[in-house]
């Protein structure tokens, strides 16, 4: 038994050591991409929250706005179609990034 | 030389990448050829879960509580991504071999791990999880259940069916011969 497991052993250990440092660039490559998708996603959601913000507050101020009101009302339902798409991309994508569980 | 332990807490405190990359230097070698014996011996997808599955050890470090060894965490995430890549059908590993396995008498390290591989595809995929887990690597039962996820007894039988399986074919092939 003893020499069975030493022979299976002898056999399967990795007899080779694998260097290879183009894995370890590809690697660190994928990484600092994925970061950089990030930074580029977090931005430009945060670019449209305060774009929309500022539309929020100028409806509040400004009542030559509310003029624009019916011309916006047309594009409105693709507008928050396309918002709500970007939204559920946007969660997927965090929870794909963040919240995988291992 | 740098504990892994320390090259995590680098990389979590400093976000220093050239730590991670230490680390997986260290790392990477077994942890491919632990995924080219489970893929029982193919290259190019091997190298594409350990990629996934160091990108994921990147983004989850900080859940890396320490209680097993890096490796073994490492292993873990590889084996749960492998899994992922099984479950999609895009590959085709439970391969029922009918070719014999040729020794190769006068092998260099390379001859011998493709002698290795090659004798994976006579194993279904979770003997040869815990056979190249206990085997190859020289993990103890406890390792393995924790990596896999499997129960204990199931760990056991799988290497014991795994081992006389491979025996069998040793036995068979020297016979042959």
């Amino acid at each position: 038994m003893v020499r069975q497991n030493e022979f299976l052993e002898s056999i399967l250990k990795y007899h080779q050591n694998l260097v290879d440092s183009e894995f370890v660039e590809k690697l660190m490559l994928r990484i600092e991409m994925s970061f950089r998708i990030r930074q580029w996603v977090l931005s430009i959601c945060s670019i449209i929250g305060m774009c929309f913000g500022m539309v929020g507050l100028s409806r509040l101020n400004l009542g030559e706005l509310e003029l624009m009101g019916g011309y916006w009302s047309q594009f409105a339902p693709l507008v928050g179609s396309s918002i709500m798409i970007l939204v559920f991309l946007f969660f997927v994508w965090i929870f794909n990034e963040e919240f995988e569980k291992p | 030389m740098i504990s892994d332990s320390d090259l995590i807490a680098q990389v979590l405190t400093d976000s220093d990448n050239a730590a991670f990359s230490s680390l997986i230097s260290r790392h990477q070698s077994t942890l491919r050829q632990f995924l080219r014996r489970l893929t029982a011996g193919n290259y190019d997808l091997a190298d594409d879960i350990a990629q996934d599955a160091c990108l994921l050890a990147f983004q989850k470090l900080h859940t890396f509580e320490g209680r097993a060894s890096f490796s073994s965490w490492l292993r873990k995430l590889a084996y749960h991504r492998f899994l992922r890549v099984i479950q999609t059908g895009a590959q085709k590993y439970e391969s029922t071999c009918s070719e014999s396995w040729q020794r190769l008498e006068s092998r260099d390290a390379i001859e011998a791990d493709i002698m290795a591989e090659t004798l994976m595809k006579h194993l279904d995929l979770h003997e040869r999880l815990v056979i190249t887990l206990n085997c190859s690597e020289g993990r103890s039962h406890a390792e393995i259940v924790d990596i896999t996820g499997l129960p204990l007894g199931t760990v056991k039988s799988h290497i014991a069916r795994a081992k006389k399986k491979l025996c069998d074919l040793v036995a068979e092939e020297v016979q042959v011969a």
